[in-house]
């Protein structure tokens, strides 16, 4: 075993713990603090794959930022700490044999499939260059979009929040 | 040296977003602005796109090959508008809206066709993505837009997590897609699968399925439909009209796009899969219809099973099945709109339950004779529209062979007779007692009801001005 690949096992044996406590805390709080080390742990991932800029922004922006808000917003949530029910959503025995079937239909699945696979590049330089380049050619229509989505979704989100009509 | 020319053909799309931009901005900054109310600009800017739309020819790849544009894309566009402009009226006669944010609920239904435009050009995966999401976020929001209503919000809520399950489930699809075939491309998609000869193999079925699952979502067709009824109910008529048949032909329109480089490939499997989604999506729809009590929820899932039978066209997979489903397209619009329009006209404090509509023709028997126009249309009954709309998608089944969809379409043709005759004879044949609806006359809601409704007639007794229009219509042209 090389040391990419040690390090590929460390960080999904990792990232599988946090989520299984994430799912299976019974406070919230707990859950949304485990969330934080389980994004942090992801960006290890993209580390591994040569993806230098997409990991910063990994730890940058969810794990620095959504993760954050996350918090806050389960902290401004009445009662979260000494909930009177547990949080734990849990439908029982279908869920749980909905959930193993669709893992066995992937593993069937990708144990009969053969990749396509890409030669390795010879050495793994920073990304952030080429990133930028496609994003204002290539992808400067998604880029632009996007950002107009975003701007839709801010303005949607007041929408909600603010009071409307008694009916 | 970049062609600027055909970008031109963007210039409806930049009107839409800068209407989006007036509506959620430019309102807000100048005192005084919000006086005015939203529907004429908004109207002024549809029918500029609409012009816009018929000006352009030929087709280009714009952006990279992130999108397309061309007759088809054209066509659908157009369509958009015109279904908008129906429903700009729909919501200035309808006093179910929250009107209170009225700029902004305009803006959001400007983002919204902005979205579908999207959705008819690309093609490219990621830029499908993001359009089915320019168009879902609106719509979430929409249902919502009665924000003091609880169901509204609690509909609003499902179909927010039953979007973003599905939107999972179609990334992981189409991140298998790529990693396939090193493509987010449609056509290069097609052709790196038949290079490395994975066609029908395991990963390929469960690639597309997934894929198909979140365009599913899309047409409310199963298993991704599950939001569809709670939605419609919750959303005020003229919202659940138009979530009824825009993002649907959006939907329908991404779904022939991506699908067209696979004719050439033509196997049997792709065609098999979305014969048994369709069949599904019928078969669910109207055993579920069977049982309501609520006109709004029935038509819910009346819409499912009228995408099932659209998807009927698109599971031939080949020239005909397309002409079929352009075909359909127009009547469906008409007649669904139609049927919602009038629903509007005999709204009784929003509530839409059958029995207040007992004995409804002798209250007002010209509205309640359009509305059957626009049912039995639904229904397929000769002579109206909808016969033969589904008599060219039963064609094009039948002339790949596909007899197992051919049958179950069938079979709910005449499950869907139950219902819909079951809502006649409560209009018609019952006697009308204290809780009927009372009807006030308004001439202009029932005038464009009548336009609504006796193209339907026509189209049923004299369709080839239709199917010529819809022989014209061509992908990639």
């Amino acid at each position: 075993m090389n040391l990419p690949e040690l390090f590929f096992y460390l960080f999904a044996g990792v990232t599988v713990g946090f989520a299984v406590v994430v799912a299976f805390s019974t406070n919230l709080l707990h859950s949304a603090f485990t969330l934080f080390f389980l994004l942090f742990f992801m960006a290890g991932f993209y580390a591994l794959l040569g993806g230098d800029f997409l990991a910063m922004v990994q730890l940058m922006v969810y794990a620095g930022g959504i993760n954050v808000l996350l918090i806050f917003g389960t902290m401004l949530t009445a009662d979260v700490a000494q909930p009177e029910r547990s949080n734990l959503s849990f439908q029982g025995v279908l869920t749980f044999f909905s959930g193993v079937a669709f893992t066995a239909v992937l593993l069937a699945v990708f144990e009969h499939t053969t990749w396509p696979l890409l030669e390795q590049p010879a050495e793994v330089g920073p990304t952030t260059i080429d990133i930028g380049k496609l994003l204002l050619k290539e992808y400067v229509l998604p880029f632009e979009v996007i950002s107009f989505l975003l701007v839709a979704a801010m303005v949607g989100a007041i929408m909600v929040v603010k009071g409307g009509k008694e009916q | 040296m970049i062609n600027t020319l055909p970008y031109l053909a963007l210039i409806p799309s930049h009107l839409l977003v800068g209407l989006a931009v007036l509506f959620f901005f430019i309102g807000k900054a100048i005192p005084g602005l919000k006086r005015f109310s939203p529907a004429p600009f908004f109207f002024l800017v549809l029918l500029a796109a609409f012009i816009l739309e018929g000006l352009q020819e030929g087709s280009h790849s714009i952006f990279f090959e992130m999108m397309e544009v061309d007759s088809f894309s054209r066509m659908f566009n157009q369509i958009f508008f015109l279904v908008s402009a129906l429903i700009l009226f729909m919501i200035q006669h309808s006093g179910e809206m929250d009107r209170g944010n009225d700029w902004e609920n305009f803006g959001l239904l400007s983002t919204l066709l902005l979205g579908m435009m999207f959705m008819t050009g690309a093609t490219h995966l990621l830029m499908a993505v993001i359009a089915i999401e320019l168009v879902s976020l609106p719509s979430y929001l929409l249902v919502a837009v009665n924000r003091k209503d609880f169901a509204s919000k609690e509909a609003s809520l499902k179909y927010v997590l039953f979007g973003s399950f599905a939107t999972g489930i179609m990334l992981y699809g189409m991140s298998l897609l790529f990693g396939l075939t090193g493509s987010l491309v449609f056509s290069e998609i097609w052709k790196g699968l038949l290079k490395v000869e994975l066609i029908n193999s395991p990963i390929y079925i469960l690639a597309l399925f997934m894929t198909l699952g979140g365009i599913s979502f899309k047409i409310a067709a199963v298993p991704f439909h599950f939001w569809c009824p709670d939605a419609y109910q919750a959303a005020p008529t003229p919202i659940t009209a138009f979530l009824s048949v825009a993002p649907k032909l959006a939907g329908f329109a991404l779904l022939l796009r991506l699908l067209f480089e696979h004719y050439g490939i033509q196997q049997a499997g792709l065609g098999g899969m979305i014969s048994l989604i369709a069949m599904l999506t019928m078969t669910v729809g109207n055993l579920a219809a069977l049982r309501q009590k609520n006109m709004k929820r029935l038509m819910a899932y009346s819409s499912i099973s009228h995408a099932g039978f659209l998807l009927m066209g698109v599971a031939s997979m080949d020239e005909v099945g397309r002409q079929a489903v352009y075909f359909y397209i127009p009547i469906y619009i008409l007649m669904n709109l139609g049927a919602f329009l009038a629903l509007i006209y005999m709204a009784k404090d929003e509530h839409f339950d059958l029995s207040d509509y007992k004995g409804m023709i002798k209250r007002a028997p010209v509205l309640v004779t359009f509305f059957a126009i626009c049912l039995l249309s639904l229904v397929g009954v000769p002579p109206f529209a909808g016969f033969i709309g589904k008599f060219y998608l039963f064609k094009a089944a039948m002339g790949q062979n596909l007899w197992l969809l051919v049958f179950v379409g069938g079979a709910n043709s005449v499950i869907s007779l139950v219902y819909y005759v079951n809502i006649l004879k409560i209009m018609i044949l019952d006697d009308p007692d204290q809780n009927t609806v009372l009807v006030e006359h308004k001439p202009i809601p029932l005038t464009l009801l009548g336009m609504l409704s006796v193209p339907l007639v026509f189209f049923g007794i004299y369709w080839n001005p239709l199917l010529h229009w819809a022989e014209g219509i061509l992908l990639f042209r």
